[in-house]
C-alpha cells in the first residue's frame, strides 16, 4: 500500500499484558492497521518534502545569481510556479500529512487503545490524498501559481480550491477519530488523567478543527464558486481576512505536534523525566484558547481594517507569547535533568552531555535551539510597529524557515530517524549520515535564515525573483550570494535525509529499533488542575475570544462587501 | 513531597517571568508606537474596483502640494507598474498617500521612509511619511502580482531645493485645495461614494 507498509516486518505480535497494563509499551504494540495508516500518511509527506527542498534550492540559487529555471523550464515555468509548489508541498502538504500520520499512532499508543475506527481513519487517508491530487494538478500544471496563500483576485483554477478543501475536511475526519478514540478510553477509564501524549494530541486537533473554520469559510464562500464561475466577482479584503483567521492558528497545528515529541518523547531519549506535566497541560490549553483571534497580527498593514482591532490581536499575540515561554522553559528544564542524570554539571556546560550522538535527540534539539531565534523574530513580526520594518520583506521568510522550516521540518526528521525504522521493522541505515544530516542542517540553516534577515532588514521584498530584479541594492549582493549557499547546504542535508529513508527502506538490515517510550514527569499528572481535563469550558472559551476579536469586523465586512473584483491570471 | 515543592517552586519562579517578559514588551511597544505617533493603515473608505479610474480620488492621479511642505500622492498600482511612478519632493515635505489596486493585490514599500502598506483591490490604502533627506527612494511593489513582479517598482526623488517639480509624464494639475475636508470625507467604509475629493479636480 506505501513504501512504508509494514508487510514484511518481522515482530508484529500484539503487545503483551505487561506492557499494555502500563500504559506504556514497547515495539509491534499497536494493530498493524495503525502502523500502516502512520506509514501511508509519512510517505505522502515525505514525497511533498522532496519537491519542497528541491523547489526550495532552486530559489536560493536563484538568489545567488544562478539561474535554473531554462533547465528545468517543461516541469518548472517560472520562479513563481516554483515557489508556489516550494510554499505549499512544504507548509500544506508535508507538515499536515505527516501530522495526521504522526499523532493518531502516538495518540493511540498512549491510551493504548486501538484508533476509535480504522476504517474512518484510511476513508481520511484516501478522501486527503484524492484532495491532494486534485489540488496538485493544477499547481503542477501552472494553472494555480498564486502561492500557498492564494489571495485573490489571482485566480487559480477551481480544482486547486476544491482540492485543498478536501484536504481540510480530511482533518476534520482524524478529529473525529481522535475524539472517538479518547471517548473509548474514557468510558474504560473513568476517573484517570488522560495520557499526555494523547491529551496534547487531541488538543492540537481540537484547535485546528476551530482554526479551520476561517479557510473553510473562505473556500466555501468567497473562493470556489468564484472559480467556477457561479459568481461574478470577490473581495481581496474579507479572503484575507478569512484565511489569516486559520494563517496563524496553522502555524500552532505545525507546532503543537512537534512539541508533544519535545514533551513528551524527547525527555526520556535524553535520559531524564518531564519538567512539568501540569505546566505541560496548561500550555496546550492556552493554545487551544488563544491561538486563534490574533490573526489580524498579519495583517497590519492592510487596509480596511480598524486600528484599534489590529491594537487588539496585538495584544492577544503577546499573551501567546506566555505558553511558548512555558514551553521553552518546561523542555529545557527536561532536557538538563537528562543531561545531569548523564553527568552533565555547570549552568549551561550540562549541554555538553546530551546524547548527540542519537540523531532523534541531535535533531530535535538543534531545532529547539534555531526555534529561539525564531521565537525572537516573531516578537518583532508581532510588534506593530517593528512589523512595519520587516512587512513582506525576505526577513519574513528567513523567520518561518527558523520555525516551520526548522524548528518543525528538523524535529519531524528526528522524528522519523526512529518511526520510519520502526514502521519498516529495520533498522535506521546509517546514523553517522543521520547525525551529518542533522548538523548540515543545522549550519545551512544557520547561513540562511541569517541571511535572509538581514536582506529583510535591507529592504529586500520576500516573494521576488531578486535575481531577476530591476531594483537590487549594492549592500544585497552579498547577502544574496550567502541565501545561495546556505540553501545548496540545507539542500545536501535533505539529499542525505531522503538517501538514508531510502536505503533504510529497501537496504537496511539490521533489527528495528523500538519506540522511544513517554517520558515520566518530575511534578506528575496528579498536580494538574483537574479542569484542564474538561474540553467544553475551554472550547467555549476559546470561541467567545473569537466572537469577540473577530466579530465586529467580520459582520462588517460580511454586511457591507460587495462581491465585484473580478479575477486574474497574471503568471 | 520534597521533590513536588521544589517543581513547584521553579514552575512559580518561571511562571512570573513568562507573564513579565510579554507584559513589558507589550508596554514598551505601545509607548514607542504611540509616543513617536506611528499609526497602521486603517479603513480609509472603499472604492469599486472596476470603476476606480473614474471615482474620486483615482480620477487624477499623481502628486499635487496641498498645504506648504504637505503633499497628496493619488496613486493606483496595476501589473506591473505604480501610476504615478517616479514622484517628486523637496526635502522635508510630509507626503500622503491615497493609493489602490485595480487588479491584483499589491504592495507599497518604501523602505527608507518607513512606508509598507498593502494595496488591495476594493480598499483606498492612506498613510503618510516624511521625506526628511534628499535622495532616491525606491519604491517597491512587495506582493507578489503575477510573473513579472520583480520588475514593479518606483522612486521618490527627494530633492534639495525648494518647491514641487512634478513628474513630466503627469497630467499637469491645477488648484491648490483644501486639505481640510479630505481625510473626513474620504473615510466612509461603507462603500459609498467617495466624494470628498471630488472638488479639487
Ligand atoms: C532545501 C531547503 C530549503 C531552501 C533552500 C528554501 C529556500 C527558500 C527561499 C529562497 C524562499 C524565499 C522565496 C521568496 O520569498 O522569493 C523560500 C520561501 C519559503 N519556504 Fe523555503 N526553503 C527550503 C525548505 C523549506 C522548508 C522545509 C519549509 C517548510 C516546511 C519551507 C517553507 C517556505 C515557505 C512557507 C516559504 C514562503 C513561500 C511564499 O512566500 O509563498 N522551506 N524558501
Ligand atoms: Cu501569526
Ligand atoms: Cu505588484
Amino acid at each position: 500500500m506505501s513504501p512504508l507498509g509494514a508487510s514484511d516486518s518481522p515482530a508484529r505480535a500484539p503487545a503483551s499484558p505487561a506492557q499494555a497494563s502500563g500504559g506504556r509499551f514497547g515495539r509491534g504494540a499497536e494493530p498493524p492497521s495503525e502502523q500502516r495508516l502512520a506509514s501511508a500518511f509519512i510517505a505522502v509527506a515525505l514525497v511533498a518534502l522532496f519537491g519542497g527542498v528541491v523547489t526550495g534550492a532552486l530559489q536560493a540559487l536563484e538568489h545567488a545569481g544562478v539561474n535554473l529555471y531554462p533547465w528545468v523550464a517543461p516541469l518548472i515555468k517560472s520562479y513563481y510556479h516554483g515557489l508556489s509548489l516550494h510554499g505549499v508541498l512544504n507548509v500544506l502538504v508535508w507538515t499536515t500529512f505527516f501530522i495526521c500520520g504522526f499523532l493518531p499512532f502516538i495518540a493511540a499508543r498512549a491510551l493504548a487503545t486501538p484508533l476509535a475506527s480504522p476504517k474512518l481513519g484510511w476513508l481520511t487517508f484516501w478522501l486527503m490524498t484524492a484532495g491532494l491530487v486534485l489540488a496538485a494538478v493544477p499547481l503542477v500544471g501552472n494553472a494555480a501559481t498564486v502561492m500557498f496563500t492564494f489571495y485573490p483576485p489571482l485566480r487559480a483554477h477551481w480544482a486547486f480550491y476544491v482540492g485543498l478543501t478536501l484536504v481540510v475536511a480530511g482533518t476534520w475526519l482524524v478529529t473525529l477519530n481522535l475524539a472517538l478514540t479518547w471517548r473509548a478510553w474514557r468510558a474504560a477509564n473513568p476517573g484517570t488523567r488522560t495520557p499526555l501524549a494523547a491529551f496534547m494530541s487531541v488538543v492540537t486537533f481540537a484547535m485546528w478543527t476551530i482554526a479551520s473554520l476561517g479557510l473553510a469559510a473562505e473556500m466555501l464562500f468567497l473562493l470556489i464558486p468564484w472559480s467556477l464561475g457561479w459568481v461574478g466577482g470577490t473581495d481581496a479584503l474579507l479572503a484575507r481576512v478569512l484565511f489569516w483567521f486559520t494563517g496563524h492558528p496553522i502555524v500552532y497545528f505545525w507546532l503543537l505536534p512537534a512539541y508533544v515529541s519535545w514533551y513528551t518523547l524527547v525527555p526520556r531519549q535524553a535520559g531524564g523525566k518531564l519538567f512539568s506535566d501540569p505546566l505541560a497541560r496548561t500550555s496546550f490549553i492556552l493554545f487551544l484558547v488563544l491561538s486563534t483571534p490574533l490573526g489580524f497580527h498579519h495583517q497590519y498593514t492592510d487596509p480596511g481594517i480598524h486600528e484599534g482591532w489590529k491594537l487588539v490581536h496585538a495584544f492577544l499575540t503577546f499573551a501567546v507569547f506566555f505558553p511558548s515561554l512555558l514551553t521553552f522553559f518546561n523542555v529545557v528544564a527536561s532536557l538538563e535533568s537528562g543531561a545531569r542524570a548523564r553527568g552533565g554539571t555547570g549552568w549551561v556546560a550540562w549541554v555538553r552531555r546530551l546524547p548527540w550522538g542519537d540523531p532523534s535527540v541531535a535533531a530535535q534539539v538543534l531545532a529547539m535551539f534555531l526555534f529561539t531565534f525564531g521565537g525572537v523574530g516573531g516578537l518583532i513580526n508581532a510588534s506593530y510597529n517593528l512589523n512595519l520594518i520587516v512587512h513582506n520583506t525576505a526577513w519574513i521568510p528567513g523567520h518561518l524557515h527558523l520555525t516551520v522550516g526548522t524548528a518543525v521540518t528538523l524535529s519531524f526528521m528526528g522524528i522519523t530517524y526512529w518511526l520510519v525504522p520502526y514502521l519498516r521493522g529495520r533498522a535506521l541505515w546509517s546514523r553517522p549520515l543521520a547525525l551529518a544530516q542533522v548538523w548540515l542542517w543545522f549550519v545551512g540553516m544557520t547561513i540562511f535564515s541569517h541571511a535572509m534577515h538581514r536582506l529583510g532588514m535591507l529592504g529586500a521584498p520576500r516573494r521576488t525573483m531578486l535575481g531577476a530584479a530591476t531594483y537590487v541594492q549594492p549592500g544585497w549582493k552579498l547577502l544574496m550570494s550567502l541565501v545561495g549557499i546556505g540553501g545548496t547546504i540545507l539542500f545536501l542535508s535533505s539529499l542525505l535525509y531522503f538517501l538514508n529513508i531510502v536505503l533504510t527502506l529497501v537496504a537496511s538490515r539490521g533489527p528495528a529499533p523500538a519506540v522511544p517510550e513517554f517520558a515520566e514527569a518530575l511534578s506528575g499528572p496528579e498536580h494538574a488542575p483537574a479542569v484542564l481535563d474538561r474540553w467544553r469550558p475551554w472550547i467555549v472559551l476559546a470561541f467567545v475570544l473569537i466572537a469577540v476579536a473577530y466579530g465586529p469586523t467580520l459582520v462588517r465586512l460580511a454586511a457591507t462587501t460587495p462581491l465585484t473584483t473580478p479575477g486574474l491570471r497574471v503568471w | 513531597m520534597r521533590q513536588g515543592t521544589t517543581v513547584y517552586l521553579y514552575e512559580l519562579a518561571w511562571i512570573l517571568p513568562s507573564i513579565a517578559i510579554p507584559v513589558g514588551m507589550l508596554a514598551a511597544l505601545v509607548v514607542t508606537a504611540f509616543g513617536a505617533n506611528i499609526h497602521l493603515p486603517g479603513a480609509a473608505g472603499r472604492v469599486d474596483p472596476t470603476k476606480v479610474t473614474e471615482t474620486a480620488p483615482f480620477d487624477a492621479l499623481g502628486v499635487k502640494e496641498i498645504a506648504p511642505g504637505q503633499y497628496e500622492v493619488r496613486m493606483l498600482a496595476q501589473v506591473w507598474s505604480f501610476t504615478p511612478n517616479e514622484i517628486r519632493v523637496p526635502a522635508g515635505s510630509t507626503v500622503h498617500f491615497w493609493a489602490t489596486s485595480r487588479d491584483v493585490v499589491h504592495g507599497l514599500f518604501i523602505p527608507k521612509a518607513n512606508v509598507n502598506v498593502m494595496l488591495l483591490p476594493g480598499q483606498v490604502a492612506h498613510v503618510e511619511a516624511r521625506f526628511a533627506k534628499p535622495g532616491e527612494y525606491l519604491m517597491i511593489c512587495h506582493e507578489y502580482c503575477g510573473i513579472a513582479h520583480h520588475t514593479m517598482a518606483g522612486k521618490v526623488i527627494v530633492t534639495s531645493e525648494g518647491g514641487s517639480a512634478p513628474h513630466p509624464n503627469l497630467p499637469p494639475q491645477a488648484g491648490a485645495g483644501k486639505a481640510g475636508a479630505r481625510s473626513a470625507a474620504i473615510s466612509d467604509p461603507r462603500g459609498r461614494e467617495l466624494a470628498g475629493l471630488e472638488e479639487r479636480k
